[in-house]
């Protein structure tokens, strides 16, 4: 029967591939210990550089063989949902505002301590505020990768054309708002703003509160953004939009953040961390650009510390392989080729800024910039202090009314 | 030996419908109820799921954002499904008529409905921008002063602004689907025998007459299933949100499939985000029986 006989071709073509998928994947383990190793791919550079990174590992041992798995697009949702299946990776990029939420789920992290006892890797090496924003106490939980915090950028042409000094660490607020206001202009139908302003995120309106003496939280947890500090601090941020018509929203110029928009000369200044840098060398080679600090505001400076640490899941099957690529990957050899940050080891970031000297202010800051990270339920905080900023830039509500709605809503979630 | 045929043939047939059985259970239906069941839960993927009773509904009613996707989710698919079900029944009678190049327009209206919304939410992105090409259309026209007039900042940023955003994604919605909904409608016309239209010349009906008392009543179930169908794909939009605006400005495209998203998927609240999947479900179900019974199907 010619249709029995096709159905039977049919099972078996079927069986065929099914097998060699079976196959396929018994030969790239062979004898090796296989390991997977994920972090998100947000920026070009950085993922050339852990697939060769990781390409190098492999060369250097025998018995392990390790997989770059890049996840593009919504990284966390990704990475929760492949703990919770049993499926995550061996080694994952885990960001310090996400540190304090994984740690509160108990079986999510591994402790590093006994690998670290062992190892020739020692946690004084590296930057202490980095390695203290990934312990609990003497718990250590990741090695931090590398770390960023915010500079100012500014377009050296637009400074020249205004007849403005570039911003130098003399540079406070008043200075900046004067500043964002003259850069502004518009000739031959060609318009540029002074500075580009995310709406929706907290996390360059927040350094702004502190330099006007403002806290998020007071001594008792409770949310103290609302204080007359906060609120002016808001007023300021929020005026250079709708006060005195020197900021534009990225959105508003098709870019998707402020360092687009920045590199396409919409603005002319931009808080933004070096991630920046080999982005603007890439698509915008010959934008002429620099780098200072984040003016100082009445209260002083202040300044973000953003970092990303290697952990190992509690469900990795082989931890002790993955520590071995952990320690590849924070070694001084793997650290001295990072271009979008600077690296996490005292000494190669030293030596690194001394070549690379645009990186400087990014650097300094670092000696009195906080870690991004608001406890167990951090990326809620940022959500509603990022739909306060909404509210008042988009002209909604008053600062102080956004602010105070928004500290309710924030006590009542820590309570929760 | 008739009797053993007839058993055969039962178990051809069974045999025949197990893989797409055998997929729905464990795939549709399965995962309905245990939603179902997880909605009186509290779970977060890590720890077991704790019964909490109705405790996930009653948060529902108090949350602010579940109160916002519930009016943009019922404002969206009351505007969508109305402006698409009329423009796909407009295109259609117009692509009933002898035109020239008409397979082309068909082509044309049609292609939006196998685009990748994603593709689509991106282009529309580009048009939709502050300095995009649909404001300098706009100021082209110099329709941009009227708009200014309405209290809007001119140029108006589409998806920034948010008295804009949500009818923005509205307006790119009826634009790619009522092209797929035309079809629907043609194959509806095309069903209508003519010689009724010859009945109604002879009875002296003019094309008005016509269309209002032969075509439309005729059209009946066309439109139910265009109805049925728009209302199920309105209420569950998600990808254009997703993509264009996550949400904002200020909540303002923030619909009932997007907060179940991120409650599922940002916060973990896998019991909160069940139980807005049941109410949406619940939605859906009663809007389509609502819409049933208002056509006298």
């Amino acid at each position: 029967m010619p249709a029995f006989e096709r159905l039977r071709h049919g099972i078996l073509v079927i069986l065929l591939v099914v097998l060699s998928a079976c196959r396929s994947t018994d030969d790239s383990a062979g004898s090796k210990i296989s390991i997977r190793f994920s972090g998100y791919a947000g920026n070009p550079a950085e993922t050339s550089l852990m697939e060769k990174l990781v390409g190098d590992f492999n060369r250097s041992q025998g018995e392990i063989h390790a997989r770059y798995e890049p996840i593009p697009g919504t990284y966390y949702p990704k990475v929760l949902t492949m703990l919770a299946s049993g499926t995550a990776p061996d080694v994952l990029y885990l960001d310090i505002l996400y540190f304090k939420p994984f740690l509160a789920k108990r079986k999510i992290l591994r402790p590093l301590n006994d690998f670290l006892a062992q190892s020739s890797t020692r946690p004084e090496d590296f930057l202490p505020a980095l390695v203290a924003a990934f312990s609990e106490g003497e718990t250590v939980y990741g090695l931090p990768k590398d770390f960023n915090t915010l500079g100012l950028y500014y377009n050296r042409e637009s400074f020249d054309r205004a007849g403005l000094a570039y911003p130098d660490e003399t540079w406070d607020l008043t200075r900046f708002r004067q500043a964002a206001i003259t850069l502004t202009h518009q000739d031959a139908g060609r318009k540029q703003a002074g500075f580009a302003l995310a709406p929706d995120t907290p996390d360059r309106f927040l350094p702004i509160a502190e330099m006007f003496g403002a806290r998020l939280f007071a001594q008792d947890g409770s949310c103290a953004i609302a204080s007359p500090e906060g609120i002016r601090a808001l007023d300021y941020y929020a005026g250079l939009k709708r006060v005195d018509h020197a900021a534009i929203f990225p959105s508003e110029v098709g870019s998707s953040f402020s360092g687009d928009a920045f590199g396409r000369e919409d603005a002319a200044m931009a808080f933004e961390g070096s991630w920046l840098t080999p982005y603007l060398q890439t698509s915008f080679p010959r934008l002429p650009y620099g780098v200072s600090e984040l003016p100082r505001g009445p209260a002083g400076r202040s300044n973000f510390l953003f970092t990303v640490a290697y952990v190992i899941p509690q469900g990795s099957k082989h931890p002790e392989a993955a520590w071995k690529l952990i320690e590849f990957l924070t070694s001084e050899a793997a650290q001295a080729q990072v271009t979008f940050a600077l690296p996490s080891r005292t000494d190669v970031s030293r030596k690194y800024v001394a070549q690379h000297a645009e990186y400087l202010p990014i650097l300094k800051a670092a000696a009195y910039a906080t870690p991004y990270d608001f406890g167990p339920h951090g990326p809620r905080i940022v959500e509603r202090l990022g739909v306060a900023l909404q509210e008042v830039l988009l002209g909604v509500k008053t600062s102080e009314r956004a602010l105070q709605e928004a500290a309710r809503d924030i006590d009542l979630l820590q309570q929760r | 030996m008739n009797r053993g045929r007839i058993v055969s043939e039962r178990l051809a047939a069974v045999a025949f419908l197990a893989p797409f059985l055998l997929l729905l259970l464990v795939f549709i239906l399965w995962p309905v109820l245990n939603a179902l069941w997880l909605s009186f839960h509290a779970y977060d993927l890590f720890d077991a799921p704790r019964w909490v009773g109705l405790s996930n509904y009653q948060l529902l009613l108090k949350h602010g954002d579940f109160w916002i996707s519930m009016r943009n989710t019922v404002f969206y698919t009351v505007g969508v499904v109305v402006a698409q079900t009329a423009l796909a029944l407009f295109l259609a009678l117009l692509m009933d008529q002898r035109i020239r190049g008409k397979t082309a327009f068909r082509i044309a209206y049609f292609l939006p409905s196998v685009t990748s919304s994603v593709a689509i939410s991106l282009i529309f992105m580009a048009l939709f921008f502050k300095n995009g090409m649909l404001n300098q259309l706009l100021a082209g026209l110099g329709v941009d002063r009227l708009l200014a007039l309405t209290g809007l900042s001119v140029p108006v940023d589409w998806l920034g602004d948010v008295h804009t955003a949500l009818p923005s994604l509205m307006a790119m919605n009826i634009w790619s689907t009522a092209g797929f909904f035309m079809i629907i409608f043609l194959a509806g016309l095309q069903d209508i025998p003519q010689t009724l239209y010859e009945v109604a010349e002879l009875d002296g009906a003019g094309p008005w007459a016509q269309f209002r008392y032969v075509t439309l009543p005729l059209l009946k179930p066309t439109f139910f299933y265009v109805g049925t169908m728009g209302i199920i794909g309105a209420f569950q939009v998600f990808d254009q949100v997703f993509i264009m605006t996550n949400g904002g400005p200020l909540k303002a495209t923030m619909t009932m499939a997007y907060l179940l998203y991120t409650e599922a998927f940002v916060h973990f609240n896998m019991g909160y985000a069940c139980a807005i999947a049941s109410v949406l479900a619940t939605v859906i179900f009663l809007a389509t029986m609502g819409q049933k019974r208002l056509m006298g199907e």
